[in-house]
């Protein structure tokens, strides 16, 4: 995918107009910076007065001023920096990138405030986790050739609270998910549920693992060595897990897997695919370090764009040769 | 009077401990190999019942396949009837592979049929008309996933009598295997009826 002419002349006031956005986003995270240091040194010094230079340690008056000196850090950083960045970074999602999708994949759309229902994201079967705290952006719907195809950035987060031996209880997040959700309309018809995780246990413990997986049950396990050391299958009936899970679709699978790591997981349900990309890492965001004139932003974009369409034919999901259109 | 009796049921308790303690490894000695039998005889049962459950599943799409050999055959000879011997030899096939006495046969047969579906596939290459035919198309769509399912149910198949076979053969199941008459069995050959299968346009 790249950038026609006509585009970067098109975009090009739009480009223009974010530069001076971002130049004023980043001079207020400048001067938010010097306010942030200035308010902790002088928190400091009044701390260090206050335990030092009375004639008794004035332990609350401390308490109370670092308490103060950080709520104003944190809201100098949030109002200063965050918020004048994600703006800058939510306008060039609706002015560049919303009309670079639409000309360089005309199928598909891209909704930078949308993303995939919660609902839809734990119906996938590949998480096993609660989910506590989710959040959802970046939505690309459309269809590429024959298959209709939706991604968007998802974090799932569960709240995990501890108490100590002292009575003092704690609370911390965990990330359950952060990654991409997929979901792209597969060219066979099925009825049930097969899925592909990947295989630590075989890797680990080898032939032993592969014992206790089947202790699980529905455990499938499949003709190619190198997919069966990588993932490992659930599905309800062994026929038509192989009957998705054919020879070549593994190939496929395990080349998914090269590109993306030990990532990836993979549901198949109501004729469907999806994909989950856990990949801890942030996707199609717009850097406020690049100027605007520098079109590697939206060459950057456009990579991202393509790690994810390109799964239509790196799984041959095109191919409608069977009874499904 | 009341103490002489508590005692002499103490030691009638403390025999009947004694000889069941006694009795314990003989016990065990009969119950653990039973229960070992139970248990690998139960499971080359299992494993048998699935490789036949498989088998069945293949059954079930060979004759799918059987029901639309004569669709596809009609529809074909519509725009070619002057390519008779293909046709002919897969019908015969067909009538083969239904009246086969035994598997063996009807293997043969099959094999006939898979290596001469793609002729009549092929046909459309030389008769546009054929291939525009939506009747056709839907036939070649029908046929292209009864293929893949056979091929999935085949390796389905196999993945269940590798099991069966190798609880057949493996130590120390091979020995509850010969005592109750299990023997291996043989795989179903996979062709590569994936790849030969013709592409829809």
């Amino acid at each position: 995918m790249t950038i026609s002419e006509e585009l970067k002349q098109e975009l090009a006031p739009a480009l223009d107009a974010l530069e001076h956005t971002r130049l004023a986003a980043n001079a207020k995270a400048k001067n938010a910076y010097m306010i942030m240091v200035t308010l902790a040194a002088l928190a400091a010094g009044v701390i260090f007065y206050l335990i030092n230079g009375t004639a008794q340690p004035e332990h609350f008056a401390s308490i109370i001023t670092g308490a103060i000196a950080l709520a104003s850090i944190t809201a100098t950083h949030h109002f200063m920096v965050r918020k004048p960045r994600k703006q800058f970074s939510n306008d060039y999602k609706f002015q560049i990138f919303t009309r670079v999708v639409e000309t360089t994949l005309p199928g598909m759309r891209y909704f930078p405030d949308q993303g995939i229902p919660e609902h839809q994201f734990k119906n996938s079967g590949l998480i096993s986790s609660r989910v506590d705290r989710y959040h959802t952006e970046d939505l690309f719907k459309g269809t590429l050739g024959s298959t209709d195809l939706s991604f968007a950035e998802v974090k799932a987060e569960r709240k995990e609270t501890s108490t100590d031996s002292d009575g003092k209880s704690s609370t911390k997040w965990v990330t359950v998910f952060d990654g991409v959700y997929l979901e792209a309309d597969f060219h066979k018809h099925f009825s049930t549920r097969v899925t592909v995780l990947p295989d630590f246990a075989e890797r680990t413990f080898g032939w032993l693992g592969k014992k206790l997986q089947s202790i699980g049950g529905k455990t499938v396990h499949l003709e190619n060595p190198e997919f069966e050391k990588h993932f490992v299958v659930k599905g309800e009936d062994p026929i038509e897990t192989r009957y998705i899970l054919t020879p070549s679709m593994q190939e496929r699978i395990l080349d998914l897997q090269r590109k993306f790591g030990d990532t990836i997981m993979l549901s198949f349900q109501s004729s469907k695919l999806i994909i989950l990309f856990n990949t801890q890492k942030q996707w199609f965001e717009p850097c406020h370090k690049t100027q605007g004139a520098d079109l590697s932003q939206i060459e950057n974009f456009l990579t991202d764009l393509e790690s994810f369409t390109s799964v239509v034919d790196d799984l041959d999901l095109n191919t409608r040769i069977w009874t499904k259109e | 009077m009341l103490l002489e009796s508590a005692r002499a049921s103490f030691v009638i308790s403390k025999q009947v401990i004694l000889m069941e303690l006694t009795l314990l490894p003989w016990i065990a000695l009969i119950a653990v190999p039973a229960l070992v039998l139970i248990v690998m005889y139960n499971g080359h049962v299992s494993r048998r019942n699935a490789a036949d459950n498989a088998f069945a599943a293949i059954d079930v799409q060979l004759k799918k396949r059987w029901n639309l050999i004569p669709q596809l055959v009609a529809t074909a000879k519509g725009y070619a009837a002057h390519e008779k011997a293909v046709f002919e030899r897969v019908t015969q096939a067909r009538s083969q592979a239904q009246g086969s006495p035994n598997w063996q046969q009807r293997a043969q047969a099959e094999g006939q049929i898979s290596a001469e579906l793609p002729s009549i596939m092929a046909l459309a290459e030389s008769y546009p008309e054929l291939k525009a035919d939506q009747q056709f198309i839907n036939l070649q769509r029908n046929l292209t996933e009864i293929e893949s399912q056979i091929s999935a149910a085949r390796r389905a198949y196999n993945a269940a009598v590798t099991a069966y076979n190798d609880g057949v053969q493996m130590f120390p199941s091979n020995i509850v295997a010969n005592l109750f008459g299990f023997k291996t069995r043989d795989l179903y050959a996979i062709d590569a009826i994936e790849a030969q299968t013709p592409s829809v346009h």
